[in-house]
């Protein structure tokens, strides 16, 4: 179940009004007076005709304003991204939140053996599945990319494993135009038609901003084959402050900004109207172990800002959530995820990415227990973005004069009526007392999760697609392995 | 010469650019100035990055001293007949343009006296083998962050193969998804988990 509006639209804020307009006046001056350079001659050809000065020789767009007002006054304010099922379809622009898994390990802890290894597709097809029966996973990314298959049908076989492994909606994988043809050809064949594709989109595409102010040719490629057709496509970024932006987090801030205000407005020069989701994910460059990281309070911070940022423009977004660097599934990997999986949810941006990601090692190791924790956590937040319901009937004063000083609740009607309402129905985590948790094995929370990875792998099969599907995507594939 | 590694050590560039002077005037040999005072601080520099006890902006900044040290110091090193260090071309294989990373290897590098030959990002086989030749490299450092673009560090080192000039270079390789399994595999000559062990891997390999 979707939770609404979260804390009945108390959202979190970090920035005041007047701090959003001066980072919205700054990312301008960023995008006119330093612009962004586009590997692209058709995408440089199209700003220009609509009023951008290009910078040939640098392939830099000097973009002015009012490009980003046409931008926001054709990306559609909605989009709804459908699943297989009719019933996992995602709307954005309701209020409500919405959780996604995580994206991009490359290792995965044998679940059998325990050992650390390189991923395989058959482990993305597996945690695909997991997270297809998970209730706070949403939207489904690659959480894996295989490092068993050719690295030109990289973007296939992830599209593949996806398609087939469940019925929500997913981010499919396109590296380039060939990709993003061969991704449509992918749809079409699920779809049954190119028109049925585009009348219930089952996926969507990014293209990633190289920060700082980057745009890769065949990135842009693929930016024009998806939108060209008419499809919802997204554009991301991960800017981190003090390596590819400022280590200042307002200056990061401008700099996502206006990198993705960048992104927009080439999908609506290239198809106006085309709906776009604008992801960021700003975080750091820990500077004292000389990495990236987004297990970061920083990172959270900023997210929040992003999510302020979206609704100021109107777009539909999504922001990252949970992290852990905990390189194992101990105390470490829970309150990270706790906390920013927690405070970005606050923020009542529609997607909170990497909330329910069988992710640790700052997302490079999938672990499925992992996962089974980080949905119980989103559990625990939905409850919390629920509120607290106050009305008569739960004021509950007649009931209180009922049972009177010294009394007890617990038989009440009341009680009855409200207790499975109010309070959330906590599954993984224990509740029992000491004597009974001996009895029953002594789990701790790893151990729990376990149990529960190995049900839902053991009983729980997405709709397969049909054979005849199956066959097409795999020849699709096979192609691109040439 | 302790003065000049503690100025080093502390990024006082305008500091180190006085002392090397008043050093040089003093009659100090080149060579002395440059291994006991800029690549002394260096060092102390690098030990204190490996334990996470300093931060990488502040790396930099020693680097930067260093540097403007050694520029006073390069014409004299030159007609002493003291050579600079060796020869290591750098670079960010092809396919990958992340190089914050590799750029600072190449900063502790050169901080510690090896000549660096960068080659920029995306660099093909073909380009790493043709500045091997040109230069008379002895060290090759490669860097990828992308597991997609980690398969051109082998194509490299059989490009190396093919051109006769695997015997003449060690290969170290470095960045986020390579391990020291995967070195071994490629048949690189060592590997380097950050800026501050490449230097002591280089230093091992040149012997």
């Amino acid at each position: 179940m979707y939770s609404v509006v979260p804390l009945k639209g108390r959202t979190a804020e970090v920035l005041s009004r007047e701090e959003i307009l001066q980072i919205h006046q700054a990312a301008l001056e960023v995008l006119k007076d330093t612009g962004v350079k586009i590997e692209h001659e058709e995408a440089l050809d199209i700003l220009n005709r609509a009023g951008a000065e290009i910078d040939q020789a640098k392939q830099i767009a000097h973009i002015p304003s009012h490009l980003v007002e046409y931008a926001l006054n054709h990306a559609p304010r909605f989009m709804t991204v459908c699943g297989r099922d009719p019933k996992y379809d995602l709307k954005s622009g309701t209020g409500e939140v919405h959780f996604s898994n995580g994206h991009g390990a490359t290792f995965v802890l044998d679940f059998d053996t325990g050992e650390r290894r390189p991923a395989t597709k058959k482990d993305l097809e597996d945690v695909t599945r997991l997270h297809d029966a998970l209730e706070n996973a949403h939207f489904i990314f690659p959480q894996i990319y295989p490092q068993d298959v050719p690295t030109r049908a990289l973007d296939r076989h992830i599209s593949q494993a996806l398609l087939s492994n469940t019925e929500k909606p997913i981010i499919a994988t396109a590296f380039d135009g060939k990709g993003a043809r061969d991704l449509i050809r992918m749809g079409t064949a699920i779809a049954g038609s190119e028109e049925a594709l585009r009348r219930r989109p089952m996926f969507t595409v990014s293209l990633g901003v190289v920060s700082p102010l980057l745009f890769e040719r065949d990135r842009v490629d693929v930016l024009f084959e998806i939108c060209r057709f008419g499809h919802p496509f997204q554009v991301y970024n991960i800017p981190s402050a003090g390596g590819t932006s400022p280590a200042t987090l307002a200056g990061t801030l401008v700099m996502a900004v206006a990198e993705l205000l960048a992104g927009l407005i080439l999908t609506q020069l290239v198809k106006p109207g085309v709906p776009v989701r604008l992801e960021g994910y700003p975080s750091i460059i820990d500077q004292k172990y000389g990495c990236f990281t987004f297990a970061c309070p920083e990172k959270a911070l900023m997210a929040v800002a992003m999510a302020q940022m979206f609704r100021y423009y109107g777009v539909p977004h999504g922001i990252h959530g949970a992290t852990t660097r905990a390189n194992v599934l101990d105390a470490q990997a829970g309150y990270e995820t706790g906390i920013f999986n927690m405070f970005t949810a606050l923020s009542g941006s529609e997607l909170i990415i990497e909330a329910t990601s069988s992710g640790i090692e700052d997302t490079v190791l999938s672990v499925h227990e992992q996962a089974v924790i980080n949905n119980e956590i989103c559990g625990m937040v939905y409850r919390i973005l629920r509120g607290i319901e106050v009305n008569p009937d739960t004021l509950a004063v007649n009931v209180i004069r009922e049972v009177g000083p010294g009394g007890e609740f617990l038989t009440h009607k009341h009680t009855l009526e409200y207790h499975k309402i109010e309070n959330w129905d906590a599954r993984l985590g224990n509740r029992m007392a000491r004597d009974e948790w001996v009895e029953s094995g002594a789990l701790d929370i790893r151990a729990r999760a376990r149990e529960e990875v190995k049900r839902i792998l053991a009983t729980h099969h997405p709709k397969p697609l049909d054979t005849d599907v199956q066959r097409k995507l795999a020849q699709i594939v096979e192609e691109a392995e040439g | 010469m302790i003065t000049i590694a503690n100025s080093v050590i502390e990024g006082e560039e305008e500091k180190v650019r006085e002392l090397v002077q008043q050093a040089i005037t003093g009659g100090v040999s080149a060579d002395k100035i440059l291994s006991e005072g800029l690549i002394a601080g260096m060092n102390v520099v690098g030990e204190r990055m490996k334990k996470h006890e300093i931060f990488i902006p502040e790396v930099l900044l020693s680097a930067t001293a260093m540097h403007a040290g050694m520029d006073l110091l390069k014409p004299l090193l030159v007609t002493s007949g003291v050579g600079l260090g060796p020869k290591v071309v750098l670079g960010t294989v092809k396919g990958d343009i992340h190089d914050i990373g590799k750029n600072l290897v190449g900063i502790m590098l050169t901080g510690v006296g090896f000549q660096v030959v960068d080659l920029g990002k995306d660099t093909p086989a073909e380009r790493f083998v043709q500045a091997i030749r040109e230069e008379e490299a002895q060290i090759v450092a490669m860097s990828a962050l992308l597991t997609t673009t980690m398969p051109e560090m082998r194509n490299t080192i059989e490009a190396l193969r093919a051109a006769g000039l695997r015997e003449k270079v060690k290969v170290i390789v470095g960045g986020a998804p390579v391990s020291p399994e995967y070195a071994a595999q490629i048949g690189a000559d060592g590997y380097a988990r950050d800026a501050a062990r490449a230097v002591d891997k280089v230093r091992e390999l040149v012997g």
